[in-house]
């Protein structure tokens, strides 16, 4: 979203003054969240199943705050035929975002952490996903961070590639060049090199899912995942200003989403989306040590950095220090 | 002056209207002042997605054109100045965005002038509707905004403010969540 430029502000001619406001508000208790990805759907024919967008019914919504709504973004690898939301989610994002401010956070975690799973003992964490779908997955990854999200979205790889040459394709900085020996896309079949990547579908889906040549694994990737949505949103904000764009994103979404949330409530959350200010976005990711438990290598997450971040931006989507 | 941005529809638009000029509804102007010409305001259809039946839009056109006006009017045209006062000049705004816009006043009203001025003369309103449509209803609607007046009293200036309201129907009927309004005064 946009920040509001409090005050005049002396434009080149003379006499000029300019104000500039950008607010988007939430109506009723419904919050204004969602997943770029679902901006941004591509006219294609692609399968409801895709994309699953989840609200997490609440009976206690008293420590959310009216302005800051919470959505976990969940990337799938179910592959073809599989059930993408009793799969083991590969890319997980808990993003916030403050509506009054236009700020936003994402808090990366690592999909390898065990963690506790309410009613299913201690496992990684994607597994919740497989346990019990959308809504135990939020539940879990709400205990882990402290901020129950308010929404679930889940999408396939495949979806993701899709919406990224959809919109045009992103750019970010990379601040470290990597390759992998069995993930080559076409582009950067090299590797990823230093420095600004413009990255059509195929390379930024490369580029998320990447792990094993980084230095730091699964954190360093969970890391790269943020720098991709930071370049969707961006994209998607600079394309907001066409006449018609979040209109046709959000009935393309309409039609491929699994949803029990109503048109007008994605429309109310894709503009949202669209008005976050790029200036105002922080992200981190969650940290922890690396263990074997049951012969299978994990990520044991620091439980204190987690709860700190989560209240840290819990008020206003924006994290101050990692 | 400033103007919104406002750009070329992206290709493909599902379903979407033409960008023809739609029979342009009359709204007269709520000028404070009483010689002003009568100024009303040119309701154009934008790119919006999804099929809405023609025997729809000018119901969806009248209340739209209402809040817009209604905002119009008592934020920035009616009323007696030299005038401090701009409560119920966001009637048409949820709850929070009427809170919001409370705080932008400066922006979303004439508070920043209006106890400097001793009239206001409409030069021109327009709006423009993008339409979501689902199921051949309205669901969600930016009205692309555009108002032009001239002020007259110690701070006498023509003013433009220009940009997006954001509009959902439900039980109060259709409501401003969201704005991003641009004011120029020159």
């Amino acid at each position: 979203m946009s920040g509001p430029v409090n005050g005049p502000v002396n434009g080149p001619g003379a006499g000029t003054a300019r104000r500039r406001s950008s607010r988007l508000l939430r109506m009723a208790t419904v919050g204004a969240v969602l997943a770029v990805a679902a901006l941004v759907v591509p006219d294609s024919a692609v399968k409801s199943t895709e994309v699953e967008l989840v609200r997490i019914d609440r009976a206690d919504a008293v420590d959310i705050s009216p302005d800051v709504v919470w959505i976990l973004a969940v990337g799938s690898d179910a592959r073809q035929g599989e059930e993408m939301t009793h799969t083991r989610g590969d890319a997980l994002q808990l993003i916030g975002m403050n509506t009054r401010t236009g700020a936003a956070t994402a808090i990366g975690i690592p999909r390898d952490s065990w963690v506790p799973i309410p009613g299913h003992g201690s496992d990684k964490i994607n597994a919740a996903l497989y346990f019990g779908g959308p809504q135990l997955l939020g539940e879990t990854v709400g205990d882990l961070v402290g901020i129950q999200p308010d929404y679930v979205f889940v999408t396939r790889f495949r979806y993701f590639e899709s919406m990224i040459d959809d919109i045009g394709g992103i750019v970010l900085d990379n601040p470290v060049a990597f390759d992998d020996q069995y993930i080559k896309p076409k582009r950067y079949h090299d590797g990823f090199p230093e420095g600004r990547l413009r990255l059509e579908g195929t390379s930024a889906l490369a580029y998320s899912r990447i792990r094993h040549n980084l230095l730091r694994g699964d954190f360093d990737r969970s890391a790269n995942q943020q720098r991709v949505l930071r370049g969707i949103q961006a994209k998607v904000h600079n394309r907001a200003a066409n006449p018609g764009f979040i209109e046709r994103g959000v009935l393309t979404a309409i039609q491929h989403l699994h949803t029990g949330l109503s048109p007008a409530e994605l429309f109310r959350l894709g503009q949202a989306v669209a008005h976050v200010d790029s200036t105002k976005v922080s992200t981190c990711v969650v940290q922890g040590s690396i263990g074997t438990i049951g012969g299978a290598s994990v990520v044991l997450p620091f439980v204190d950095q987690a709860r700190r971040l989560g209240d840290d931006a819990r008020r206003d989507a924006v994290i101050k220090d990692c | 002056m400033t103007l919104a941005v406002i750009g070329l529809a992206t290709a493909g638009c599902t379903g979407s209207d033409d960008a023809e000029p739609d029979a342009s509804p009359t709204s007269p102007s709520a000028a404070s002042s009483s010689a002003a010409p009568a100024v009303t305001t040119r309701v154009s259809w934008g790119k919006g997605a999804g099929a809405l039946p023609r025997t729809l839009r000018p119901r969806l056109v009248e209340d739209v054109q209402a809040v817009v006006d209604g905002w119009f009017d008592a934020a920035y045209l009616s009323g007696d100045y030299p005038r401090s006062s701009f409560v119920g000049s966001w009637k048409g705004f949820t709850p929070g965005a009427q809170a919001q816009a409370r705080r932008d006043g400066d922006l979303m009203s004439n508070r920043d002038i209006g106890a400097d001025i001793t009239g206001v003369t409409p030069v021109s309103r327009a709006v423009t509707l993008d339409v979501l449509s689902v199921r051949k209803r309205p669901v969600g609607v930016t009205a692309r905004v555009d108002l032009r007046f001239a002020t007259t009293g110690t701070t006498a200036q023509r003013v433009h403010v220009a940009g997006q309201l954001y509009l959902t129907n439900g039980k109060q009927g259709w409501q401003v969540f969201g704005y991003d309004v641009r004011k120029a005064a020159q």
